[in-house]
């Protein structure tokens, strides 16, 4: 049982370290700041969300896994609102957004 | 702000009338508990005493209006509608981290975006917080702004723009106030723009506006 729960924790572990460095590759490779958000947004939320799960996995049901899971719905609220706020200012700045040619 | 007449609910009997502060008063205790872990008196009881005091200032805010005026009474969000949204939503998140990793991977990153600005006809500010919210965590769209009923969007692909018009999405988190609602009706006076000076200059004529 321990074993699948750990097998398990390093699954979510892996895939959530893979998508958070896929969003790192993003913010560098896309060409303007709009775009660079989409990456930071939706990329690191499930990057986040799947190594915290790993994490309650490898902690076992407790007090302990309740609030890691209270660190993900945080992370799932508040950074939709973080790139709303920059892409918001950025736009209101007058930073152009880049177009396909 | 107007608000559809047919919308308002009767609030008849205690747990009706009460069931916002009875839902908060249960989420926040559920909160101090997870966050203090202890299960003896001492700290319950503190829980208890911020608890009751949170729900009271928060009762007192709900009547305070809005910066734009509009006051937060009448409608409520409906409950187990709530509770079908949010497994959707993940889906979404999914989804979207999924088909953003793969923009990101391709070769030749294959990207056109655009901003697209509609006007949505949701009932009130928490929809459309909830609207815009929802918008920034599906596939491929980003919130930039959102001014009265108009919502500025800035939409990575041209597939994810004509998903975003159909007003799927508008229709599901209309439904979470209103007892019907269907795509069609829900997003209208969409218009689509490359440049972000025209985007800037829709957004102050707004402003103006008001």
């Amino acid at each position: 049982m321990e074993l699948i729960a750990n097998v398990l924790a390093v699954f979510f572990l892996l895939a959530g370290v893979t998508f958070m460095l896929v969003g790192s590759i993003g913010i560098n490779r896309f060409p303007d700041v709009y775009c660079r958000a989409h990456a930071a947004t939706k990329v690191d939320t499930l990057g986040i969300m799947l190594f915290v799960l790993g994490l309650v996995f490898f902690t076992g049901l407790s007090i302990t896994s309740l609030k890691l899971i209270l660190v993900a719905i945080f992370v799932s609220l508040t950074s939709p609102v973080a790139a709303h706020a920059l892409t918001r200012r950025a736009l209101l700045h007058g930073v152009k957004p880049w177009t396909k040619k | 702000m107007t608000q559809n007449p047919g919308t308002e609910q009767v609030q008849t009997g205690f747990f009706k009338k009460y069931r916002g502060l009875l839902l908060q008063a249960l989420v926040l205790m559920a909160l101090w508990l997870i966050l203090s872990g202890r299960f003896y008196f001492e700290p319950i009881f503190y829980g208890a005493v911020s608890v009751a005091l949170v729900v009271w200032l928060n009762s007192k805010i709900r009547h305070i209006p809005l910066s734009n005026g509009e006051i937060l009474t009448g409608q409520r969000i409906k409950i187990l509608r709530l509770l079908t949204y949010i497994p959707w939503l993940l889906w979404q998140i999914v989804m979207s981290a999924f088909f953003v990793a793969y923009l990101t991977l391709h070769p030749k990153m294959p990207i056109n975006p655009m901003i697209v600005r509609f006007k949505s006809k949701l009932p009130n500010s928490l929809a459309k917080v909830i609207l815009g919210n929802s918008i920034s965590l599906t596939p491929g769209t980003l919130t930039m702004d959102i001014r009265g009923d108009y919502f500025t969007v800035h939409a990575i692909v041209d597939k994810v723009e004509q998903d975003l018009v159909s007003g799927d999405m508008e229709s599901r988190v209309g439904q979470l106030y209103l007892d019907s609602c269907t795509p069609e009706e829900m997003c209208t006076d969409i218009s689509i723009t490359k440049r972000g000076l025209e985007a800037k200059k829709a957004l102050q004529r707004d402003e103006e506006k008001k």
